[in-house]
């Protein structure tokens, strides 16, 4: 079978065997998961390795030729999103193990059978080479994800509601774009449209219609000032739910943006002043973003936060229009997805043994619970840009793009951030360093909640020293020529 | 003159490392120490072995990950790395033997904390000195503002506390917001950051640009306290004597001055610097900080910030040696930081053994404490001759080469400067000489018999008094690395 | 005005969803309703599948079952509409009703948690509990 098939099948087999054995052997759907999950991050690994030796992978979907059929396609970025998907998955499962088996109850197997649903569903966006496609796959990743949202107790499903509201826009205004797009040029298949377009005469329609489809998709990914939904739904929500999605949503509607710009949309479609537009707005939400951040009381909002501020850095990355830029934004997707992830498996565990994530509660932790601060720690340097951190290096590339291009406020809304990161996570560490954890405190390490969080903490680690060999083997060579 | 390809340098720096497991896993204070001496002779053993073939002209290079085009993470070992390698590794040694007498007698809390960042500290310093690229050069300069910041605040009250908030606003709001876009720059223009003897050719940034680039460096690196970003240092020195003495003394001070001489001879280079007069902005904020922290250090009765802002003015002139540009302005910057840490670390020491024995912080306090504490304020008057240059002591030299330096140039203006500031030296520090040995039996709060501080808290003082000593007659290793970078 | 006139009345379908549209986002964002909310984005979803189905089509076309091409031994295009935006509605129709659901199930553990669907109201009881 197909390899591109192979690590998405086990994603809908288990999502379908996990409702069955919840009806009849409850015991058997977490294992389950376990299994699926690993399964597709294993075939996820051949295929990134396939794609690195032969080249692009494609797919046809029931045998039709691309423009009529559905087409899958997978380079070594797009290979490399889904490893990033199904392992960071894979992580979060494994850590939040207690969470997800005592936690929901008799709704254990729905719950997991959303989860790989949603996995499955980034992975198809990623993977799928045709404009509709895209569309139903995005909404079966983010109908999936409001469920699972909506899981939390409290203000959660309020939370996921308006997620859902504003969601379900940013998609319909995806879908109108490609509506048009269709009306001009007649394909929805990804190469065809790009083949056409570049001989299409540039019309007003046609900058409307690429102006509607990127709006669409800032909505989705929280751009500022559409950022509204993102800190309430994953402030709000399970923990295992914010951690699964944190790091996934925002940065694949991310990747779908940039695979557009590099891959479909020619230069001439997009609308002059669009990428104006898009560096204020990226601008701005670094600098609202940080504000935010540092006004929050709730520590997995304030992270929630700072990632409104790294759609920021992502969306100017890919706006400034440079090679530099742009690689900067494609490494800062995976940079933010591991930080994200980090942070999210950390807070997580600490939330399991502290309850509410204010500061007065992560006292002494440095103390009690020394190998998960540890993790916290690096993912947080990440997100201040120390080096030889995941995050300084994607930083570096958008810090020096900036500057090629003369973005300077772009550059100090980076620099900023990065302070104020400084300020924001020192914060943390002095109550959990210096403080005294209290009387009551009886804080528990375990080794299997520990394990996937040092992995990904490792990964930081060795993916920023690694850097060099992620830019040449899986970015450079998509970027295309033109763009100097 | 050739280039060795060898881990040498990685191991050397990985050596600190590899004791925290140890520090941090040991059972009893005596393992836990005993890591760190082992890792602090390793440490001075792989240097000491790398010192032969460095003076004779070689370098040692090891590449450990290419990260970024034209600027790998990797090590070069060569004269002026060496140089501080070497003396901040000495130091350690010495240092260790301190920190066991003064955290054990002042039965300090979280000791093990203590020494394993301690370790880090040094990991990162001699980082610093086996860089061979701007960008390698910050990441340790960033994980050493990271890694100290417990030091820092190891009494964790309400004032180390917000020191240590100063600590980092300062260290780090610099790095990040003035280095790294710096440092952008230099890449984005040159396409790399290696260190290279010759620096940016003439004309390929224009003076502007440079003028700005200097200063974003010359100020980011603000662990060299070059005023206006000194605040951070006396707010510093509310941590534990050792870390003040090595720490704010020796590694982490210097590291900031290392920076700045780097910068200077191997990111811009010497010649662009004296063609463009861009080294006189350097002189100049050197000269600004040197009167100012003496002048300032006068009116201080606190001992330690005292010594805070001796350090600040003293840490200038090895940053004035960088901007003289000339062979023996550099070599005596260079030599500087050598002759400066031994005299000191010996000063800090005292401070420190005075404070455990007596408890006493403020220097009006100190009547007639040579009588009970004579060995102790012997070193201390060693260091101080040192420091403000006087022979036979090492700080004789450095200071002779920088008054060279100025008069080579024809900068009388700098040469008085240097006279003017080491006047004030002598202003500042004698008083404490003065008052520990002649004050009248009435006015003095200590006396006799002798009753001196832990002998852990002794001996190390009254080596490096010793050594201060020794290296006005033979300064050779250190003065024949800084001829060997000056060049 | 002449222009606009006949730009508007030659376009009507397109307007039309526009005003579908715009019907709807006002409901989501006006009304503090979730229900009604929710109704606001169903005729927001709708408008946009009217847009398409109005894409497809073709003025004196007829459906694309190729029956009587064998007689005639060409198909010609400009007899039939395109049902390739039909089709897709048939997914995006899913795809709301889906949503749909969802959202339903959501509002009815809103219910559960805040005992209300008024916007104002639950964000006063989350004000002061």
């Amino acid at each position: 079978m197909h390899d591109v098939v192979l690590t998405i099948l086990p994603l809908l087999f288990g999502s379908f065997l996990a409702i069955l054995a919840g009806w009849t052997r409850s015991a058997l759907v977490y294992p389950l998961g376990v299994v699926a999950l690993a399964l597709s991050t294993g075939f996820c690994v051949k295929l990134l390795l396939g794609v690195l030796s032969t080249g692009t992978a494609t797919y046809l979907l029931g045998g039709w030729s691309p423009p009529w059929g559905i087409v899958f396609v997978i380079d070594t970025f797009s290979a490399g999103m889904m490893l990033l998907i199904s392992g960071s998955a894979l992580l979060t499962y494994l850590a939040f193990r207690a969470e997800i088996i005592e936690g929901f109850a008799e709704k254990t197997a729905a719950f997991v059978a959303l989860l790989l649903l949603t996995v499955a569903g980034h992975m198809g966006i990623v993977a799928t080479g045709d404009l509709f496609n895209l569309y139903v796959l995005i909404e079966v990743a983010a109908l999936s994800g409001y469920a699972l949202l909506g899981y939390g107790s409290g203000r959660a499903p309020l939370a996921s509601l308006n997620y859902l509201c504003v969601g379900s826009v940013g998609a319909s205004l995806y879908l109108l774009g490609v509506g048009y797009l269709y009306i001009l040029t007649g394909t929805l298949n990804m190469a065809d449209l790009a083949q056409i377009m570049l001989a299409a005469p540039v019309t007003a329609s046609l900058h409307g219609a690429v102006a509607v489809i990127l709006f669409g998709l800032w909505v989705k990914m929280a751009l500022f000032p559409f950022h509204g939904w993102l800190p309430g739904a994953y402030a709000m929500s399970s923990p295992v739910a914010a951690a699964l999605l944190a790091p996934l949503t925002t940065k694949v509607m991310v990747y779908v943006v940039i695979r557009l710009l590099i891959g479909v949309i020619p230069g001439a479609a997009i609308p002059e002043a669009l990428p104006d537009v898009a560096m204020l707005l990226g601008t701005a939400a670094i600098f609202a973003g940080s504000l935010m951040a540092y006004r929050q009381i709730d520590q997995r909002r304030m992270i929630a936060y700072i990632l409104v501020a790294e759609v920021g850095y992502m969306v100017g990355g890919m706006f400034i229009g440079n090679r530099t830029a742009m690689t900067g934004a494609m490494l800062h997707i995976f940079a933010d997805a591991l930080m994200t992830l980090t942070l999210f498996l950390a807070l997580g565990s600490i939330a399991r043994q502290r309850g509410e994530m204010v500061l007065a509660n992560m006292r002494g932790l440095f103390r009690t619970m020394p190998f998960t601060m540890a993790a916290f720690v690096l993912g947080a340097m990440s997100m201040i840009g120390v080096p030889p951190l995941f995050g300084f290096f994607s930083k570096w590339y958008l810090l020096s793009g900036a500057l090629e291009s003369g973005q300077y406020l772009f550059m100090v809304g980076l620099l900023v951030s990065s302070l104020v990161n400084v300020v924001l996570f020192f914060r943390i560490f002095e109550t959990a360093f210096f403080d005294e954890p209290g009387e009551s405190v009886r804080d528990i390490e375990h080794w299997s909640r520990v394990t996937p969080l040092a992995v990904a903490a490792v990964l930081l680690i060795v993916a920023g020293l690694s850097s060099g060999l992620i830019v040449d083997r899986l970015i450079a060579g998509i970027i295309p020529a033109s763009l100097i | 003159m050739y280039s060795i390809y060898s881990i040498q340098p990685f191991l050397a720096v990985a050596a600190p490392l590899a004791a925290v497991p140890g520090i941090l896993s040991s059972r009893s204070p005596n393992i836990r120490e005993a890591w760190s001496f082992a890792a602090a002779l390793l440490l001075l053993g792989l240097v000491a072995c790398m010192v032969p073939a460095v003076v004779a002209g070689h370098t040692y290079t090891w590449v450990v990950a290419n990260v970024l085009p034209g600027a790998p993470i990797a090590f070069r070992v060569d004269a002026f790395g060496m140089l501080f390698a070497l003396v901040a590794s000495s130091l350690w040694v010495v240092t260790t033997l301190y920190s066991i007498g003064y955290m054990r007698s002042k039965n300090e809390h979280a000791q093990t904390r203590f020494f394993g960042y301690f370790a880090v500290s040094i990991f990162c310093a001699v980082g610093v000195a086996f860089s061979a690229n701007l960008l390698t050069m910050y990441l340790f300069y960033e994980l050493l503002s990271f890694s100290t910041y417990p030091l820092v605040a190891h009494h964790q009250n309400e004032e180390s506390r917000k020191a240590g908030r100063k600590y980092l606003g300062f260290i780090v709001g610099t790095s990040i917001g003035l280095v790294l876009p710096a440092m952008v720059a230099v890449h984005h223009f040159m396409g790399t950051l290696d260190f290279a003897a010759g620096g940016i050719p003439l004309g390929a940034i224009d003076p502007t640009t440079m003028t700005v680039l200097l200063c974003l460096l010359l100020f980011g690196f603000a662990k060299a306290a070059l005023m206006p970003v000194h605040v951070w240092l006396p707010a510093a020195m509310v941590a534990p004597t050792p870390v003040s003495s090595l720490l704010h003394a020796v590694a982490v001070v210097k590291v900031g001055a290392f920076c700045i001489m780097r910068v200077v001879t191997d990111v811009f280079g010497v010649e662009t610097l004296s063609a463009l007069h861009l080294n006189d902005v350097v002189t100049g904020a050197a000269a600004v900080t040197m009167l100012a922290a003496s002048l300032i250090a006068l009116s201080q009765d606190g001992l330690k910030r005292r010594l805070a802002f001796s350090t600040i003015g003293q840490l200038s002139y090895i940053v004035l040696g960088a901007g003289l540009v000339t062979a023996a302005g550099l070599t005596g910057g260079m030599l500087h930081i050598a002759m400066h840490a031994f005299g000191k670390i010996t000063l800090f020491f005292c401070a420190g053994a005075i404070y455990v024995a007596t408890g006493e912080k403020y220097i009006s306090r100190l009547n007639g404490i040579g009588y009970r504490m004579p060995w102790t304020m012997t070193a201390f008057l060693i260091g101080s001759l040192s420091i403000i240059g006087i022979p036979p002591t090492g700080g004789f030299l450095s200071k002779w080469y920088l008054l060279n330096g100025c008069i080579d140039t024809g900068q009388w203006l700098l040469a008085l400067t240097l006279l003017a500031s080491s006047l004030l030296n002598a202003a500042y520090f004698l008083p404490i000489v003065y008052r520990a040995w002649f004050c009248t039996p009435d006015q003095a709060q200590h006396a006799g018999p002798m009753r001196e501080a832990p002998l852990a808290c002794i001996v190390p003082p009254l080596i490096t008094a010793t050594i201060t000593v020794i290296l006005f007659f033979y300064p050779y290793p250190f003065l024949n690395l800084a001829r060997l970078a000056a060049n | 005005m002449e222009d606009f006139l006949t730009q508007l009345t030659s376009k009507y379908n397109f307007w039309a969803y526009i005003v579908l549209m715009m019907v709807g986002l006002y409901a989501m964002i006006a009304k503090g309703n979730l229900i009604k909310k929710l109704i606001g984005l169903s005729i927001f979803q709708t408008a946009i599948m009217l847009f398409y189905v109005a894409i497809g089509s073709k003025a004196g076309a007829t459906i694309p079952i190729l029956r009587d091409h064998t007689l005639k031994g060409v198909i010609d295009f400009v007899e039939y509409i395109n049902p390739l935006p039909h089709v897709l509605m048939l997914t995006a129709i899913v795809v709301s009703v889906a949503t749909l659901g969802v959202a339903l199930a959501l509002v009815l553990r809103v219910y559960d948690v805040h005992q209300t669907l008024e916007e104002d109201e639950i964000l006063e009881k989350i004000k002061n509990p």
